[in-house]
Parts: C-alpha cells; structure tokens; sequence
C-alpha cells in the first residue's frame, strides 16, 4: 500500500495534470490581480505574511487562488522530489549497463527538476523571508529600516533632444549615507544600477502614488535571490544540452 | 524621408509582399512565391530596424517590440525552415500565420513608447529578444501541428520547435528577472503580466512532460500545442488592448 501511495506521489501523470492546474490557477491569478490592484499590488511591498494581515485576509473571497496555487506548488515540489529520488535510484542501479554518455543523458532530466526545486524553494523563501521596505527618495529624509538611511543629494537628468523627448526624465541619481551600528558607508544609486551594502539591497524606483516625478527607495534583503537565479539558470544550461543531444540520439536510431 | 516614415511605408510594403506571395502559393507558382517573400522579408527587416531611430534617437527597445517583432520572427523562421524541412510547399504555409500576425500589427498605434529610465538596460531588448522568437517558435509550432493534424506526416517537427521555443520561453524568463531585480527591487512582480508568463511557462512544461507519457502520440501534442496557442493568442490580444490607451511618440 505505502508503495502504491510512493508511487502516485512521483507519477508523471501527476506532474503533467498539477502543470494544467497551475496554468489555470495562474491565468485566474492575473484577472484577480488585473481587477483588484488596490489589494494585489501591495503585494510587491510587503512579505506575504505582513501582506496577508494588513490586506488578505479582509477579502478572502477574493484570495483564493493564491491558496490554491501555493497548495498546487507544494503538491508540484513533492511529487517532482519523489519522481527525480526514484529515477536517480532506478538510474543509478543500471549506471554499469549503459556508457557514460547514455547515462548522463537519462541522468539529466533528474538535475533539471532538482534546479526546478531549488527555484521554486527559492521563490518561497524570497516571499516569506528577508526584509522588504521603501522610503522617499527625497533630500533630508532619514529613516532606520532595519540600516540608518539618510538621502544627502538627488539629481535628475532630462532629456533635451531630440524635441519629441524634450524634459522626459533620463536619469536619476541619489546619493546615500548608510550606517549601520559603528560601520557606515556613502553610496550612490540610479535607476537599474542598485547598491549593495551589507546583506541589503538599495534601489531606485519611481512612486507612483507621488502626484510629480516621486521617486523612492526599495530597500530588500532577499535570501532567496541566491537560489532562484542560479538555480534557473543551470536548468536552462541543461535543457540546452538534453534537447539538441536527445534529438540527435532519436535521429541516429 | 524621416525614419518613422520609412519604417511604417516598409511595412505596408512587407505586407503587401506576403500577400501576394500568399496568393502565388495557393497557385502552385513557386518561383513567384519565393521572390514575394523574399521582398517580402526584405521590407520588412528595413522596418523593424528602422523602427530603433523612430525618435530621433536609437531605442533597442523599440526593435523588439511585440506586435512588430512577433511577425518578423514568425517570417525570419519561416525563412530558415526552408533551408532544414524537405517540404518546401509545407514549410512554406507558414506564410498564414504570418499574415495574420502582421494584419495584426498594421491595426496597432505605431509609434513607439517613449523610453523610460527603468528600461536602458541590456536586460530590455534581451528579455524581447528571446521571448519574441519563443512566441513565434509555439506559433509556428501549433501550425504544423495543425497541418500534422491534416495528415501531414512531414509536419511532426512541430514537436522540436515548441522545445526550442520553451527554452528561448524560459532564458526570456531569466533576462526578465533580472531586469526587473534592477529596476524593481523583485524577481517577480504580482502583476498580470508576470502572471500570464508564468501560466504559459506552466503550460509548455506541461507539454514538455507529454513526451514521457504518451512517447508516440504525436497527435495528442499536437491537440495540446494547438491549445497552447489559443492560450498565447489570448495573451497577446491582452496585451494589445491593454497597450492600446498607453501614450506613443512618432507620430
């Protein structure tokens, strides 16, 4: 029975219709996200957490997929961590019938879903974790989250040619003392060039709430960032592999 | 002639070609088939590149723009699947679905979105530049599968271009992510769009895990890229009204 049940749990079966749901549930997300901005986009601001007691849980009929979706990605992590554990198991024990080649090449599937994991746990861990604040990033302003951050200087570029572009906003850039206990350090930011200083990250964002050219602060820590992008990335590396070697494997019988 | 103008009169031109290229096809006239694409495809690169100094100032990002882009690459492939399938008349319906793309695109505002501070990083154009070809990799796949469908067998490599087009799908993905750490804070952002991304990357990886439990049924991949289709359609018609309102410079 605890077999039959280990079995299910890893069957690609399973997989491929907990992908269908997800698609469905993510397709739902986006109307959701799309029709209810004022309790959705917070969620970019906050840690789900903190989100979900200052926003989520007054609209749970408007919520649930998110519930939803977080219970169809657990089921995707397990049934993906139980198939990849079988197969490297079942793979491991030929490994002396089959080349190096072939055995890599049937091995490869099992590291893809092992990076799928590492990412998906990545993405969790970035959603519940860390610190996510903002400040303005107005001249004089100080505030302590959770590093000291005083704004000393903020200058904006416009665009002076050609005519059609005339005063749209460039660049900007913010110039920033940061203290944190004894240690304290100047940095300057723009807009995609953050910086970095201890485990925070300090970048420059324009407020959209603000009535003229706002700009703000974003202040992260996301231990999850060292996870998801990494992880991603050696997924993509050995799709490139697998796929152009399996198909030349298949083309040459 | 300023560049806006040349970009858009090209188009039409590029437009016109395929059409009449469409038409020598229904024909059988073969030689009148390829010197319209050809000309065709010619228009309508000098448009997309032109589209970059449409402001007076080089936008990459104005290059890659989907309902410009999408077209281009959909005709860019159909031109390098002439050179790696043995049915040219096969490879060469591919014409359709490219016309009907750029139908599309003819119907949109043309000028291009003014540039915006968080957008001049290499991440931009890099992020269009591979989810734009994927897009028209799942297009083109879903075409033959249609023609598969039709009892084409010579159609069944519709099944390598969907795997191209998830991983270009899911390199678009990192390039995106990493944009939007710079400028957003965030490698994902609750947002529609993202949302919408991540449904259609659920999606193909679905497809992908087709191969391991049906391995040859091919006609119930090609039933499920024809769905994918009608997913990503839906998607970009989304985003097309939704970029519909938004303000344009060029003209």
């Amino acid at each position: 029975m605890r077999q039959r049940i280990w079995k299910f749990c890893g069957n690609v079966s399973v997989t491929f219709y907990l992908l269908l749901f997800i698609t469905i549930n993510l397709a739902a997300a986006s109307f959701y996200v799309k029709l209810y901005p004022q309790i959705f986009k917070p969620l970019n601001n906050f840690l789900l957490q903190d989100w979900f007691r200052l926003y989520g849980q007054n609209h749970p009929d408007k919520i649930w997929w998110l519930w939803t979706m977080f219970g169809l990605l657990l089921a995707l992590a397990f049934n993906t961590g139980i198939c990849t554990l079988d197969r490297m198991i079942n793979l491991l024990a030929k490994r002396k019938k089959m080349s190096l080649k072939t055995f890599l090449l049937k091995i490869t599937p099992s590291f893809i879903h092992i990076f799928f994991l590492i990412m998906l746990s990545g993405h969790f861990i970035s959603m519940v974790s860390g610190f996510n604040g903002s400040i303005p990033a107005a001249t004089g302003v100080e505030m302590s989250v959770p590093v000291q951050v005083q704004v000393l200087d903020q200058h904006c570029d416009y665009y002076s040619s050609p005519e059609l572009l005339k005063g749209s906003l460039k660049q900007c850039t913010v110039s920033l003392k940061l203290q944190a206990h004894s240690e304290r350090t100047l940095k300057q930011i723009s807009f995609l060039k953050p910086a970095t200083w201890k485990e925070f990250s300090f970048h420059l964002t324009r407020d959209k709430k603000a009535k003229e050219d706002g700009l703000k602060i974003i202040i992260k820590h996301d231990p999850g960032l060292k996870l998801i992008l990494p992880g991603f990335t050696a997924l993509i590396l050995l799709m490139l592999w697998y796929f152009p070697t399996l198909n030349k494997n298949n083309k040459g019988g | 002639m300023p560049l806006s103008t040349v970009s858009i009169s090209c188009l039409y031109l590029a437009a016109g070609a395929y059409l009449f290229s469409l038409v020598s096809f229904v024909l059988c006239k073969e030689r009148m088939r390829d010197v319209c694409f050809f000309g065709g495809f010619l228009f309508h690169t000098i448009s997309q590149v032109s589209r970059g100094w449409f402001i007076g100032i080089f936008t990459p990002i104005a290059m890659v723009e989907v309902n410009f882009f999408l077209p281009w690459c959909l005709a860019f492939l159909t031109l390098c699947l002439r050179f790696f399938t043995k049915e040219k008349q096969l490879g060469c319906s591919a014409i359709i679905p490219v016309l009907f793309f750029l139908l599309i695109a003819l119907q949109c505002p043309k000028g291009v979105f003014p540039p915006s501070p968080q957008g001049q990083t290499i991440f931009s154009p890099l992020f269009f530049l591979f989810e734009v070809p994927a897009q028209a990799f799942f297009v083109l796949g879903a075409w033959f599968a249609f023609q598969y469908l039709r009892r084409e067998a010579e159609a069944g490599f519709f099944d390598s271009l969907i795997i191209w087009g998830f991983i270009f799908y899911s390199i678009a993905q990192v390039a995106g992510a990493i944009w939007c750490y710079l400028g957003w804070a965030s490698l994902f952002n609750w947002s529609e769009r993202h949302l919408q991304s991540a449904a259609i990357w659920c999606f193909y990886a679905a497809y992908i895990h087709l191969r391991f439990l049906y391995v040859r049924d091919m006609k119930r991949k090609a039933w499920f890229s024809i769905a994918g289709f009608a997913l990503l359609l839906l998607v970009i018609i989304l985003g097309h009204l939704n970029e519909m309102n938004m303000p344009r410079l060029g003209l």
